[in-house]
């Protein structure tokens, strides 16, 4: 007896037809997974990118979390008090005391290494520092042995840079505090560095922990030099003295993900700086007389000073001990010094009017408890007009002046421009005489002054602030100060006032007056003072004074920055590389779907037969596409799955091109990526994978919803409506003359265009070619197939060539694709951007200094004080300073996200510059107020006072910075944030936009606009320079020589232009790169299309072969039919792509890689060949008899 | 009233010059239990017409109806159900699945409407009892002859009891003997299956006269 079956179901059928047709089905399996492994491949470069930031972000600062960075030096013990704080202990487990200086420049001088090699390198870190703070660190970044005296630990980017070894002697150039700012005209401008020299290198440490510790975000790796504290605080003069405290939180609190609430965990550290700290100091000044002990003396002034040792109170510090003193009844003073005090000659026969030299003038408002404007009978006199001036008995006498005579103050402005002072002057109305005593015993070394009959309050030299090389000077005849000084001018009356009188001011004017006189940006008061009493201590006033500048610490360096936080928010990165690599995997992943839909559309084309019984025996077309997508099901799943898997070696694949010089390295600047998966991507790569693969094999079914049953049976799956309706395309044969002349119009057009504009003109020009030629193609096919083959000319080529046109719409389409995928990839090209001329401004150069220069390199004067008998090395260069505030890298080359651009300050020179119309200058996009019109010199939109609100900063900055590090939107007049510390959020307004720059990464604005919000700016740190020709590198060389320690590099501006724009084309590779692999993907699918088209004419060739036909020669045939579809396909594109290429290369000069793009063509081309021969070679394995009885 | 009428039934291919007329005013009417053979030189149009019975084609004018229902009004769902119950089709090629065994392929059309159930499972294999594959049941199409392959189709054809069995050369691949053979079990089935109707086209003239009527397609025209 026969055993029962069991019965059918669809389940069973899908498993016997994975059975039998199981090549074609594999072959869709290795489509869904190749899509699969590209797209989770994106996803997982994408993840590999945010990790990496993310590792660097956090490698680099070891357990640190938080940091102290003052703008001054302040005491070390400030350390071990935070430390003792409960609060603090419990929120920290380290509190460390460390001394930075940042740009600072490094010289390898003698040792074990080869001595011919460059030995200096600028940008240099160097870290004072305790064990303490090799404990923030992994032990793989420390070095075997700390360095004591006279030895340095470098980092392995630093030895590198100056090709230095264990043993070496290294000397580092260090810049010399001045408590007064460096723009002030009593700021020392020359010896402002001081070498730390013979250290021995001790060890090399890896870059990585703290081997790359860096306060700022960037993939590069920062050049690090280690030493002791102790050493650092002796070189410096700055003994048990600090700049930064380093702050590790204990564990629980660290901020460890990206959210932005992150910062919100970051503990606040108990930071109690005193006076001496902030460099402040309250001092008692009192004037007993008799000074000799008496049972009774006279108070003739007692009060508490409050003085900065930066000379000048910064104007919000100012005005918090404003507020915090008004109470105390304080008086404000601005001592300056004038250059002469002189009495203006008013034609009345009086003696010639004679001038006193350097002389300190005070500016305040004089009250009846600190005076100092008395008058004889001891009374306070009324306040000064802002246009009155009181001059000391001894000034008055001096200068035979009367009241309401005019002296004339001259004086150096408060602010110098390349260190030049310039003199300014003034005149008044003298108002009163002030009573002054002459000591019986002038001043001595240690000794003030002895007087034998009452002073008065105006005999006060601390009304002067200390100006280091004057007022703390014995005699006047010692005096080396920073400003121009003629001692001749001194007399014998001067030096007796200095002996016995010191810094005593010899003239009084109104605070008001004083204040238009010689306010500046760094401020506009020297001196509080508060009467002293029972009520009003000094201990009073410390507290008073401490409190008041606990609440504006920020604006004194001791705001607490949240490194952690900071940098794991600048790891989410500016561009996101999981979309970016989804674009440039575009085309794979298009080509290995359509490849999908192709390979599945073969199998049921295969099967038409069988889905023609199917129909006739009944099943709805719904159920038979429900069977073949049940068939798809299991392959898209195990596709995706398999496809993430292979998407991970995808991404590595990826990852190493980006990490390889001579593939993608210049996108990402430094070889730091790695590879990492989030499972997360992983799976939705699989799922996404799965999902699209099942889509594209749902959409191959499509055609079976209308597909004639007569015809699947015939093994045609072509529907029968595709036979008719057909007839308009053959109405519309004008159409591609019509899109040939769009593509003349348009090349024409783009030839006056440049820059976008033109690329854009041109491709869209190739791409009406393209078009054209497509729809001609078609037309050419379908309606004009040819004359009928002359026995003369029939040849098998002639013969291939008819049949690759025989499916007039399958034959458009595969070339067409083939076309517009090698035109895309190719046309691309047109948007690669070469260093241009506009690109550098018409500038050679463009220079950096680590340390700010001073000199003038603007006037010949200015070269003559700076290089001496070299300066003629200088003749005929235009060298433009800017002012530079430090800041993020804001250019493409930085991947981490941008949170505090870098400032430029674009001087005077630079906007007259730009006036010029003899040389080039910046290219422009767009400016404010200038749509439609020539921009002539948009950097005057800087200067424009009605440009911007009030508060709100006028800015210029490369588009790509706006576009793509900022997120802007590239609008003028648009504004945005950006906080450049504690309480201190700057409003830009966009004026107007550079184009393609080389300024990229900074924001531009007017030098005004950046010191008043960075007063303490000093010197210039950026400059730009035209040289004239054939003379540039000795130029260069000079600069570098003569500012050396300043840490000067001069660098071809066209090289750090081609940096900048080497991102983006080296982004454009990538996708040409990967466009290719999907083209070659795409020359398999022509195989497929013509093996279908192949097996559709089984019989036909098996007719061929029964006429004596050999394999080989039909073999021939068909590979000739394929060939004519793929050199057409690429033909076409290669064609519409040159005219979209090449004139655009020709305009702009850029050439064009004939190399690689002839690379990429043989590729597609040997990939085509060897799939056509395969599938011919398994169509003609079939028998005669079978395919001739069997045609489908 | 004819159970089958075909009226004024006309059917022309398109191309790109004037349209190719194949069929021009068929008529036919066929009666239950009627058999019918078609012959006609090659080209004549004679599988066109059985497709057009089929209703796997569409005419280009004309009226089908069978039992009084109209067929061209069908929408293509009813269409398919109709194919599945009342039609069934032997074709010259026997278009079995070749993944699938002898039971299995009788099955098929029972797959259409959801999983066989048992009385349709005992009908397969009463078919193929009947018609000598019972002991062949579980092998597949390569593994049968040609006879047994159109036998197959054939119980395939029959396993809802068809109103119309329409027959496609049906012998056209097979020897003599075979076709002979399979001629015999085309009128066989058709008897055992009362009100039946069988159409054959054939270019044998013994199978051909051993069906009740027998009609030429010549020129577009039946006579």
């Amino acid at each position: 007896m026969v055993q029962r079956p069991s019965t059918l179901s669809i389940s069973r059928v899908v498993a016997r037809t994975f059975r039998h047709h199981w090549r074609i089905l594999i072959s869709v399996l290795l489509g869904v997974t190749l899509a699969t492994a590209v797209l989770t491949g994106a996803l997982l470069v994408g993840d590999s990118m945010l990790d990496s930031l993310r590792h660097l972000a956090l490698d680099r600062l070891g357990d640190i979390d938080q940091a102290v960075i003052g703008q001054h030096f302040f005491r070390a013990a400030l350390v071990e008090e935070m430390a003792k704080d409960d609060a603090n202990a419990q929120s920290y487990a380290a509190i460390v005391p460390t001394i930075l200086l940042s740009a600072i420049s490094a010289e390898r001088g003698t040792g074990p290494s080869t001595p011919a090699q460059p030995t200096r390198a600028a940008g240099v870190t160097l870290i004072g520092s305790t064990p303490a703070f090799w404990e923030l660190g992994p032990a793989s970044s420390r070095p075997k042995e700390l360095p004591s005296d006279r030895e340095v630990v470098l980092n392995r980017t630093l030895a590198d840079a100056l090709h230095a070894q264990v043993g070496d002697s290294i000397v580092l150039r260090l810049p010399v505090g001045d408590q007064v700012p460096a723009d002030s005209p009593l700021a020392q401008k020359s010896n402002r560095i001081r070498s730390l020299a013979q250290l021995r290198v001790i060890a090399i440490v890896p870059a990585s922990g703290l081997g790359r510790f860096d306060l700022t975000n960037q993939q590069q790796p920062p050049r690090l030099a280690y030493v002791s504290l102790a050493t650092l605080q002796r070189a410096l003069g700055q003994d048990h003295k600090i700049n930064t405290i380093l702050l590790a939180q204990r564990s629980s609190l660290q901020a460890e993900s990206l959210t932005p609430s992150s910062s919100q965990r970051d503990a606040s550290p108990i930071l109690r700086p005193n006076l001496e700290d902030f460099g402040v100091s309250v001092t008692r000044h009192q004037l007993l007389f008799p000074d000799a002990p008496s049972p009774t003396p006279e108070r003739v002034f007692d009060y508490l000073q409050i003085a900065t040792d930066r000379m000048m109170w910064d104007p919000r510090v100012a005005q918090a001990l404003h507020v915090a003193l008004k109470p105390l009844g304080a008086q404000e003073v601005l001592t300056y010094l004038a250059n002469s005090i002189e009495r203006v000659d008013q034609g009345d026969g009086r003696s010639p009017p004679r001038a006193i030299p350097y002389s300190m003038v005070s500016a305040l408002d004089s009250h009846h408890d600190l005076g100092p404007l008395d008058d004889v009978k001891g009374q306070v006199i009324a306040s000064l007009a802002d246009d009155e001036i009181a001059l000391n008995q001894w000034t008055a006498d001096r200068l035979a002046v009367r009241l309401g005579d005019i002296i004339r103050l001259r004086y150096f402005l408060p602010e110098t421009t390349h260190g030049d002072v310039r003199e300014a002057a003034a005149e008044f109305r003298v108002s009163a005489i002030i009573p002054l005593t002459e000591p019986a015993r002038p001043f001595g070394t240690q000794q003030p002054a002895a007087f034998d009959q009452r002073p008065t309050r105006a005999n006060d030299p601390h009304l002067t602030p200390t100006v280091v090389g004057v007022t703390d000077e014995a005699s006047i005849e010692d005096w080396d100060p920073p400003f121009p000084y003629d001692p001749s001018r001194i007399t014998k009356e001067d030096e007796v006032y200095w002996d016995f009188h010191r810094t005593t001011p010899k003239a009084f004017v109104s605070l008001a007056a004083g204040r238009r006189l010689w306010n500046s940006r760094f401020g506009g008061t020297t001196s509080f003072r508060v009467p002293h009493g029972d009520k009003i201590t000094r201990d009073s006033v410390v507290a008073t004074v401490t409190a008041a500048l606990w609440g504006v610490k920020n604006d004194l360096g001791f705001a607490v920055l949240p490194l952690r936080s900071d940098a794991l928010r600048a790891a989410r990165g500016t561009t996101d590389f999981q979309y970016l690599f989804l674009g440039f995997s575009g085309f794979l992943m298009i080509a290995a779907l359509l490849l999908v839909a192709l390979l599945f559309r073969l199998g049921i084309e295969r099967r038409a037969s069988e889905l023609g019984i199917l129909s006739a025996v009944g099943w709805k077309p719904a159920r038979i596409r429900g069977l073949l997508l049940a068939e798809a099901l299991p392959l898209a799943l195990f596709g995706g799955i398999l496809g993430a898997a292979a998407g991970a070696g995808y991404a590595a694949l990826m990852i190493a091109g980006l990490r390889s010089p001579q593939w993608w390295l210049a996108a990402v600047s430094t070889p730091f990526l790695r590879f990492h998966a989030s499972l997360t991507s992983l799976v939705i790569g699989a799922s996404c994978g799965a999902l699209i693969g099942w889509g594209v094999t749902f959409l191959s079914t499509r055609p079976l919803r209308h597909a004639s049953v007569r015809r699947l049976l015939s093994n045609q799956l072509q529907t029968a409506a595709s036979a008719v309706g057909d007839g308009a395309w053959h109405g519309l044969r004008w159409v591609p003359m019509l899109l040939l002349v769009v593509a003349v119009i348009l090349g024409l057009l783009g030839a006056r265009w440049d820059g976008e504009g033109q690329a854009g003109a041109f491709f869209t020009s190739g791409a009406a070619l393209l078009a054209a030629q497509c729809l001609a193609l078609y037309q050419r096919w379908r309606y004009a197939p040819g004359r009928s083959l002359q026995p003369a000319s029939m040849g098998l080529l002639q013969l291939a060539g008819r049949n690759a046109g025989r499916n007039a719409g399958r034959s458009t389409l595969t070339t067409g694709l083939m076309a517009a995928a090698c035109f895309i990839i190719i046309a691309m090209s047109a948007f690669r951007v070469a260093p241009t001329l506009r690109g550098t401004g018409g500038f050679d150069f463009i220079a950096e200094s680590g340390q700010p220069i001073f000199a003038d390199l603007t006037t010949p004067t200015g070269r003559q004080a700076a290089l001496g008998e070299n300066a003629h090395v200088l003749d005929g260069a235009v060298i433009l300073p800017l002012r530079r505030q430090a800041g993020d890298d804001a250019s493409c080359r930085n991947l981490f996200r941008s949170q505090r651009p870098a400032l430029l300050g674009v001087t005077e020179e630079v906007l007259r510059d730009a006036d010029r119309t003899d040389v080039a200058h910046f290219a422009w996009a767009a400016g404010m107020g200038m749509e439609g019109t020539t921009l002539q010199n948009p950097w005057r939109l800087l200067h424009a006072d009605d440009a911007s609100p009030v508060g709100v900063i006028p800015v210029i900055l490369d588009k790509n910075t706006a576009l793509y590090a900022l997120k802007l939107s590239g609008r003028m007049g648009e504004t945005f944030d950006v906080e450049y510390g504690p309480e201190k959020r700057l409003t830009f307004r966009v004026v107007a936009l550079l184009s393609g720059s080389v300024l990229q990464g900074s924001l531009m604005v007017a030098e005004r606009d950046l010191l008043t919000h960075f007063p303490n700016l000093a010197g210039q740190q950026v400059f730009l320079i035209r040289a004239p020709a054939g003379r540039g590198p000795e130029i260069a060389r000079q600069l570098e020589t003569t500012f050396a320690d300043q840490g000067l590099q001069v660098e071809l501006a066209a090289d750090r232009l081609d940096q900048l724009l080497a991102v983006q084309n080296t982004y454009l590779s990538t996708f040409q790169s990967l466009g290719a692999l999907g083209l070659v993907l795409g020359a398999i699918g022509v195989a497929v299309v013509q093996l279908r088209g192949v097996e559709e004419r089984r019989s036909e060739l098996a007719l061929l072969q029964a006429a004596g036909f050999r394999r080989a020669r039909i073999a021939q045939l068909v590979l000739a039919e394929n060939m004519t579809l793929l050199g057409l396909g690429l033909g076409m594109g290669v064609l519409a792509a040159l005219v979209a290429v090449l004139p655009h290369h020709q305009l702009t000069g850029s050439s064009l890689s004939i190399t690689s793009l002839a690379g990429m063509l043989m590729a597609i081309i040997v990939t085509g060949l060897v799939s056509a021969t395969l599938s011919v070679r398994a169509v003609l394995r079939s028998p005669i008899v079978s395919a001739l009885r069997h045609p489908g | 009233m004819p159970a089958l009428i075909l009226d004024k039934i006309q059917k022309q291919f398109p191309t790109p010059d004037k349209p190719v007329v194949v069929l021009r005013d068929i008529d036919l009417r066929m009666e239950n239990g009627q058999s019918l053979a078609i012959v006609g030189p090659s080209g004549s149009g004679k599988s066109t017409l059985l497709h057009l019975i089929g209703t796997l084609d569409r005419p280009t004018a004309g009226q089908l109806t069978l039992d009084g229902r109209d067929l061209l009004a069908m929408n293509p769902q009813a269409l398919a159900d109709f194919r599945n119950l009342q039609l069934g089709f032997v074709f010259q090629e026997h278009y079995l699945l070749p993944q699938l065994t002898a039971f299995e392929n009788v099955l098929i059309p029972a797959l259409a409407r959801g999983r066989p159930q048992f009385d349709v499972t005992a009908r397969a294999l009463e078919l193929l009892q009947k018609l000598g594959l019972e002991h062949r049941q579980s092998h597949r199409p390569a593994e049968l002859s040609g006879g047994e392959r159109q036998r197959v189709a054939l119980a395939r054809a029959l396993l809802h009891r068809p109103r119309l069995l329409l027959a496609d050369e049906p012998t056209g691949n097979l020897d003599h003997e075979t076709a002979r053979a399979m001629g015999q079990l085309l009128l066989q089935m058709q008897q055992q299956h009362a009100e039946m109707i069988l159409i054959v086209v054939t270019h044998s003239l013994e199978l051909a006269r051993q069906m009740h009527r027998c009609l030429q397609l010549d020129n577009g025209k039946l006579a």
